[in-house]
């Protein structure tokens, strides 16, 4: 995995956060009811906006889906939450609450389970959880996360396997 | 990557290849040679591998089909294949891809090449027309076709039939969804769902002045395009209807024209239900407006599709032209309270709210438009939107049956908001601007306070402007129940009016109104009585007949409270004298003889009050209907609790006895009907109550130290907040902060979240004071959770920087707001927001007197926020963002003794108000 500047994608972050919520909230009011939004799809399209305005920040493909992965990361948890806080809450909701058509890639009670052991994670072994946003809440596949890292797809795969029995193992001794 | 992780990631890949648990077990033993953690690590990573496959699903996000739903379009359908199919050419026309189908077409989107290149929407109806009398009658109806030009209307450009003989259309493409669909789906409240629909209503308008209707308004046919940000609804399909209906009436026809209505039963004005019918004209389309408002407003129609379509085509028929509909709040109330949520959630409100937001004018504005007989519908689109806009101004609708209480609810309410405009400005530039910005914001009572103490001081009591600062102070006590209060405030700014003669009268006329309003609740019947003298004399003055008559009701009953019968009965009878504007003010007449009858008998004039008593009841039965649920009580109830009283005074048992009952009957009718409509506070009671419930249950069943608990905690603070109880919010926000900080093991996401609550509720207590720490500690929380520039952080600043401003400072304000700013413009440089932080960064300047810094900050800030005031990402600018740094900076001029330059920008913030006050003012 070549070495990056993590830096550079914290930097990018903010933009691509804005880009991202930007975009998925165009889309929900451009596409017909009952649509959804694929993590992947928003990435895969705010890269193109992003590049296609010729932003010199963007040379790096792999710092933007650095940033990318860790933005959905948060925009679904963000969700997630919201929608567990309205669970609690009988269903009834006071505010308005505006909800995100992102199709998450598992229940929110999952998505929260994860996002915490992947702060653990990512304090042993930061590739490893970038690997995990990418794959599991970016939605990319192997071969694409490989593209993004810039790296081998078999170095994705091993990534990957390890990283979901890691956090399984982390979750399972933590409840 | 550490070197153990790496190793620990290939060992694993590497046993994971090897299947037998045999092989596993050797490789590790030589493979974590020396290491025994390392093996321990793999050994249970290994075991957890096949249940970690489940629970991550292998299946990838991206793998998945990204349209659920797109397979079972309309194409697929069964028997519904169209003929043409993309890639086809009709005429001039290449088709590219199916895009729609309905009861009548199919709609593809095409490509034009000739004479310009465009895409169009082309629309083939399906076989079963007469294909060449369809063309000609679109061809009578083009030349008016053409003359419209409407953002509101998608444009229908040309005609055609294709080479099999079908007639088609072509319109401009129109890339938006159905109406309904979008309201929903953005779960708009109801204003948003008005304003869009005032929008259709002037396009329909627009049409109709060129002579074209449209015959087919449905929800299907009106799409909502976003620009920027901005929904923009289209009506489609214009000019289609007519030239595909109408036809000689055969066999083949009929069924054609049934097949059409089996689209639209829901939308068919009753004339349209005469299939023999050919009298359509504009008023139809109302009736259609009207339904589409009713599903707008309560997600159902009038009459559901599905059950017309049951009953078959006489029955269906037959209940468009004869069945009353229920109102919408009505049809509400009947519907099972789960589906009643869910309509109500999609308007972004609880179930009891939207059945309150929709009872009364809106219900009028319906049902007018549904009236079976054309005559008594709105006469044109553009009457029918400003009534909605009188209802959205709180002035009283035109649909509903003129009654004195309501048009006095309304006057009063609509006073009440131009006296806070009139006052804002003055009160803002009074207080300086640490207070200012109580303004806007949730503690208006102390705000409105302060405005007043210096308004005193720096008006004197000789400015017009101050009785109207004083009535915003009266507005926020009465609204917080601190009557007495309110009432002394009204009483001052009256006494000013009163030794101010040459003062405006309407501003007199409103603070009477005010202390009136605040004398009722005190049953202060007396004070009251002279108020509402006063305040006849000053409308007879004005000749403002309507609200004379108003006030005389109000007079006469008041009086009868007051046990003042001989002038009652003076009242009463000037009332009566004067002629009835419409027929629906009758049942109010009738109230009011209702009141003459009381202060007869009160006098002993029996024989003189029987027959008014009498005939008051009769007129308030007949015209019951339209009295509305929220007056009944009063007219209905009060006027037979007379007759029956009446019968009792005058000893006879038998009658007295009978009324007694109908008495009895009505009010047990209007205890079971008001049992049906929950109110809105008792619901929010509700929802308290089982928020509590959650919280102690879960508080039983986990503990006292339970992760789940801050959720419910903060569940319950949401709803305390509504109902008002800032203090107890207050302390379970406290307790839930510190079970949270008992628990740094938490995601630090909880103690950041708790942190927010908090603050947001200090905010509202204005306890800036409270506030600032609490922001510090988010602060430093969310600075190990994010980068240095993330936005969180960002706004985060912002607002710890307002408030270390308000509470004066500024030194710590100023850090705060450099670290903002510095964020804004690295990597935010166009934000619309830069120059709000920009000014509150120059007020912290300002306020420690380093005045040559603060003013280029000050000006730039102003120059910025007016500069991006009509960004349409900047919504929030329209309030306090956008006027604060006006004011702040008009101040500074003032302070450091440049008059005229403070005038200036006075002067700008005066435009600024009116040109928004002129933009909510402008009819659709």
């Amino acid at each position: 995995m070549q070495p990056d500047d993590p830096k550079a994608a914290d930097e990018l972050l903010p933009l691509v956060y804005d880009e991202l919520h930007r975009l998925a909230a165009h889309k929900m009011a451009c596409e017909a009811l009952g649509h959804t939004l694929q993590p992947t799809a928003l990435v895969h399209e705010a890269w193109l906006r992003l590049v296609g305005r010729e932003n010199p920040r963007f040379e790096n493909r792999t710092h933007f889906f650095a940033a990318a992965a860790e933005a959905m990361r948060r925009i679904l948890v963000e969700n997630a939450r919201r929608k567990r806080r309205l669970r609690h809450g009988g269903g009834q909701a006071l505010v308005r609450i505006e909800e995100s058509n992102i199709v998450a890639p598992a229940d929110d009670d999952k998505i929260l389970l994860v996002d915490q052991a992947l702060e653990v994670l990512e304090a042993e072994d930061p590739v490893q959880a970038r690997v995990v946003k990418l794959r599991f809440f970016t939605g990319l596949s192997n071969a694409e996360a490989a593209a993004a890292l810039g790296v081998s797809e078999k170095t994705i795969q091993r990534y990957w396997a390890h990283a979901k029995a890691w956090l399984f193992e982390h979750i399972r001794s933590q409840a | 990557m550490s070197e153990p992780t790496r190793k620990e990631v290939l060992v694993f890949n590497a046993a994971l290849e090897l299947t037998s648990p045999a092989q596993r077990e050797a490789y590790l033993a030589q493979a974590c040679t020396g290491d025994e953690p390392l093996r321990r690590r793999v050994e249970a990573l290994l075991r957890a591998h096949a249940e970690a496959e489940g629970f991550f699903d292998t299946v990838p996000a991206g793998e998945r089909p990204s349209r659920p739903g797109a397979a079972a379009g309309p194409a697929a359908r069964a028997g519904a294949a169209p003929v043409q199919k993309a890639g086809d050419r009709i005429g001039r026309y290449k088709l590219l891809q199916q895009i729609g189908e309905g009861g009548c077409g199919v709609v593809y989107m095409a490509e034009q090449e000739e004479p310009v290149r465009r895409r169009v929407a082309l629309k083939v109806i399906k076989l079963g027309m007469d294909t060449g009398s369809v063309i000609a009658r679109f061809e009578a109806e083009r030349q008016a076709l053409a003359l419209m030009d409407h953002p509101n209307i998608a444009k229908v450009l040309d005609a055609g039939a294709t080479e099999t003989g079908r007639p088609y259309f072509v319109m401009e493409l129109v890339r938006g969804i159905k109406l309904t669909d979008y309201c929903d789906e953005k779960r708009l409240p109801i204003r948003e769902r008005l304003d869009l629909f005032m929008q259709v209503c002037g396009a329909i308008q627009h049409a109709h002045q060129k002579g074209i209707i449209h015959r087919d308004i449905k929800p299907s046919n009106i799409l909502v395009t976003v620009n920027d940000g901005v929904p923009v609804p289209k009506v489609i399909d214009f000019g289609i209807a007519k030239a595909t209906s109408g036809q000689q009436l055969t066999d083949k026809t009929v069924f054609t024209a049934f097949e059409q209505f089996i689209g639209t039963p829901a939308y068919m004005s009753p004339e349209q239900a005469v299939i023999s019918s050919l009298d359509v004209d504009t008023r139809s389309d109302i009736y259609a407006l009207g339904v589409l408002l009713y599903e707008l407003l309560s997600g159902k129609t009038p009459f559901d599709a599905q059950e017309l379509l049951a009953i078959g085509l006489d029955e269906m028929r037959r209940t468009i032209r004869e069945t009353e509909p229920a109102r919408p709040s009505t049809r509400l109330n009947a519907m099972p309270g789960k589906d009643l949520s869910t309509v109500a959630q999609r308007r972004g409100l609880d179930a009891p709210k939207l059945v309150t937001e929709l009872r009364g004018d809106l219900d009028w504005v319906v049902m007018k438009c549904l009236e079976k007989d054309r005559s008594r519908r709105y006469e044109t689109a553009s009457g029918l939107a400003r009534d909605i806009q009188r209802h959205l101004k709180d002035e009283p609708v035109s649909a509903r049956p003129p009654s004195l209480f309501y048009r006095l609810h309304k006057l009063a309410r609509r006073n009440r908001r131009t006296v806070l405009a009139v006052g804002a400005v003055t009160a803002a530039l009074l207080l300086g601007f640490g207070i200012s910005m109580w303004l806007h914001r949730n503690d208006p009572e102390f705000s409105a306070r302060e405005a007043v103490t210096l308004a005193k001081k720096r008006l004197g009591n000789d400015n017009p402007e101050l009785p109207a600062i004083m009535l915003r102070l009266v507005d926020v006590l009465k609204e917080r129940d601190k009557i007495s209060e309110a009432r002394e405030w009204a009483e001052q700014a009256v006494a000013l009016y009163r030794s101010h003669p040459d003062w405006s009268a309407a501003g007199r006329i409103t603070a009477l109104d005010a202390l009136n309003e605040s004398l009722k609740p005190l049953s202060q019947f007396e004070e009251a009585i002279s108020v509402q003298k006063e305040r006849l004399q000053l409308l007879r003055a004005q000749n403002d007949e309507g609200r004379v008559k108003d006030a005389l009701g109000e007079l006469a009953w008041s009086l009868l409270f007051a046990n003042r019968y001989v002038e009652a009965e003076t009242v009463a009878r000037e009332f009566l004298a004067t002629p009835e504007r419409t027929a629906t003010d009758e049942a109010q007449k009738s109230w009011v003889q209702g009141m003459l009858g009381e202060s007869l008998m009160r006098q002993r004039r029996y024989t003189e009050a029987e027959p008014f008593l009498l005939s008051a009841y009769e007129g308030v039965k007949k015209h019951e209907a339209e009295i509305g649920a929220d007056w009944r009580g009063l007219f209905l109830g009060e006027t037979i609790a007379r007759v029956a009283d009446f019968y009792k005074v005058t000893h006879q048992p038998q009658r007295a006895a009978e009324w007694k009952e109908i008495q009895n009957d009505f009010e047990k009718a209007e205890k079971a009907k008001k049992s049906g409509i929950p109110e809105p506070d008792t619901s929010l009671t509700g929802i308290e109550t089982t928020r509590r419930e959650e919280l102690a249950n879960a508080r039983k069943r986990l503990g006292n130290d339970h992760l789940e608990l801050p959720d419910h905690m903060y569940n319950l603070i949401d709803v305390l907040m509504a109902n008002r109880k800032r203090d107890e919010a207050c302390l379970l926000a406290e307790e839930e902060l510190g079970l949270v900080r008992r628990h740094p093991e938490w995601p630090a996401l909880e103690r950041e979240d708790a942190l927010a609550k908090l603050d947001g509720i200090l905010f509202e207590y204005s306890c800036f004071g409270a506030s600032a720490p609490v922001q510090a500690e988010r602060l430093t929380i969310l600075r190990k959770r994010v980068s240095a520039d993330d936005p969180v952080l960002r706004d985060a600043l912002l607002w710890h920087a307002w408030t270390l401003y308000a509470i004066h400072q500024s030194a710590r304000g100023e850090v705060a707001a450099r670290e903002c700013l510095g964020i804004f413009e690295k990597k935010y440089p166009n934000h619309h927001r830069i120059g709000f932080v920009q000014s509150i960064l120059g007020g912290c300047l300002f306020k420690q007197k380093r005045y040559k810094e603060a003013e280029p900050l000050l000006l730039a800030g102003a120059e910025g926020v007016i500069a991006n005031q009509n960004r349409a990402d900047s919504y929030e600018l329209g309030g306090q963002f956008l006027w604060e740094p006006l004011a702040r900076l008009a101040w500074f001029y003032e302070e450091t003794g440049r008059p005229e330059e403070a005038a200036r920008w006075i002067k700008e913030l005066d435009e600024i108000q009116k040109a928004k006050a002129a933009k909510a003012a402008a009819e659709p």
